[in-house]
């Protein structure tokens, strides 16, 4: 009966810490530690004893600091994002606003009916009422999905919760200065967009807060510990 | 810990030309067939006869940086009641140990001339 080695579980730890993902810090937990019960069933055909041949295993595998930072090295260069993160992730939480703006804004103008003929005058006060409330639900939608969409992106490439931290800061800066304005002249509606801040009033503190805490959150989740299950499948000890 | 020449990046000795060797070695033994993390450990340490120290535990963020640029594929099978993560090498990274090996190939022979110049 094998006792169980420290490394593999430690690296798993130190790769969840540094924000890559957690299946993939398991499986790398997985590796490691098959591979080091490899090396003691070598040991103990040579003859060692079963805790000299552990004891030999765990120095041939190496540290676990230092394998927890060659796993986050080379997986983060392994993608063009996680080689270049700053401006990588900071076009992706710009290219992610922009398109969730568009997509949505377009699919609510379009259920509201201004892509529609003529309107009648009485008729585009209410529409563009409606439009103005779906255009909330966008933005109260886009603190939350936008955010999570880059920490995503960030443990799919391996690229650590730096650049993840990072893109949800230009999306609360974003946030906080965006201005998106629906108005009515007559017949027609008018859509204004654009960026501005206004020093004697503070933005919304939700607007700002909410991507920082999409963050927390997810890398919250992705830090807990694997469950019983894996663990008495011997991925983690 | 065996004595060798430190070619993968855990050793800060690991001087900056032989960056690409770890990619090189186990290029060319998945080219044989497909292995798990242990079987190419011990073909490097066999085919080398033991020049390379290093950590074991290293082989794997490399398996897994090749296998992210989809330069190898990895499939689990149930060997001996035990469950291994076997790799086998693609397409491009055929292509990619072809590359190294000419690359490789430029710096023994610059390295050999230069040796060979100096002990003239």
């Amino acid at each position: 009966m094998h006792k169980e080695c420290s490394v593999p579980s430690e690296v798993r730890k130190r790769l969840q810490r540094a924000g890559l993902g957690r299946a993939y810090a398991i499986r790398a937990a997985h590796e490691l530690h098959d591979h080091w019960r490899d090396m003691v069933d070598e040991g103990m055909r040579a003859g060692m004893t079963q805790c000299e041949a552990e004891t030999e295993a765990t120095a041939r595998l190496g540290s676990a600091e230092l394998l927890a930072k060659e796993f986050a090295s080379r997986m983060q260069r392994s993608s063009w994002l996680g080689r270049n993160p700053t401006f990588g992730f900071a076009m992706l939480a710009l290219t992610l606003t922009i398109v969730w703006w568009f997509a949505l804004g377009s699919l609510a103008a379009n259920a509201c009916g201004l892509f529609g003929g003529s309107i009648g005058a009485e008729d585009v006060t209410w529409r563009l009422g409606l439009f103005n409330r779906c255009l909330d639900g966008v933005r109260a939608g886009g603190y939350v999905v936008v955010p999570w969409l880059c920490c995503h992106v960030a443990h799919r490439f391996y690229c650590g919760w730096r650049p993840a931290l990072w893109a949800c800061l230009v999306i609360a800066i974003h946030n906080g200065m965006h201005v998106l304005r629906v108005s009515t002249s007559g017949q027609h509606g008018n859509i204004s967009w654009g960026y501005s801040f206004n020093f004697a009033a503070m933005p919304a503190l939700l607007a700002l807060c909410a991507p920082l805490a999409v963050f927390a959150l997810y890398q919250a989740w992705n830090r807990r510990a694997p469950s019983e299950r894996t663990e008495s499948a011997g991925v983690a000890c | 810990m065996p004595r060798g020449i430190h070619v993968f990046a855990m050793r800060k000795s690991n001087p900056s030309f032989l960056n690409g060797v770890p990619e090189l070695m186990v290029l060319q033994l998945l080219a044989r067939r497909e292995m798990y993390g242990y079987e190419i450990v011990k073909g490097i340490q066999t085919a080398s006869k033991e020049a390379f120290a290093f950590g074991e535990g290293s082989i794997y963020p490399v398996l897994h940086e090749l296998e992210a640029g989809k330069l190898v594929k990895s499939r689990r099978a149930e060997v001996q009641g035990r469950s291994r993560l076997y790799y086998a090498l693609t397409a491009s990274g055929r292509k990619r140990l072809q590359l190294l090996a000419n690359q490789w190939e430029q710096v023994a022979l610059g390295i050999a001339q230069v040796l060979g110049g100096a002990n003239a």
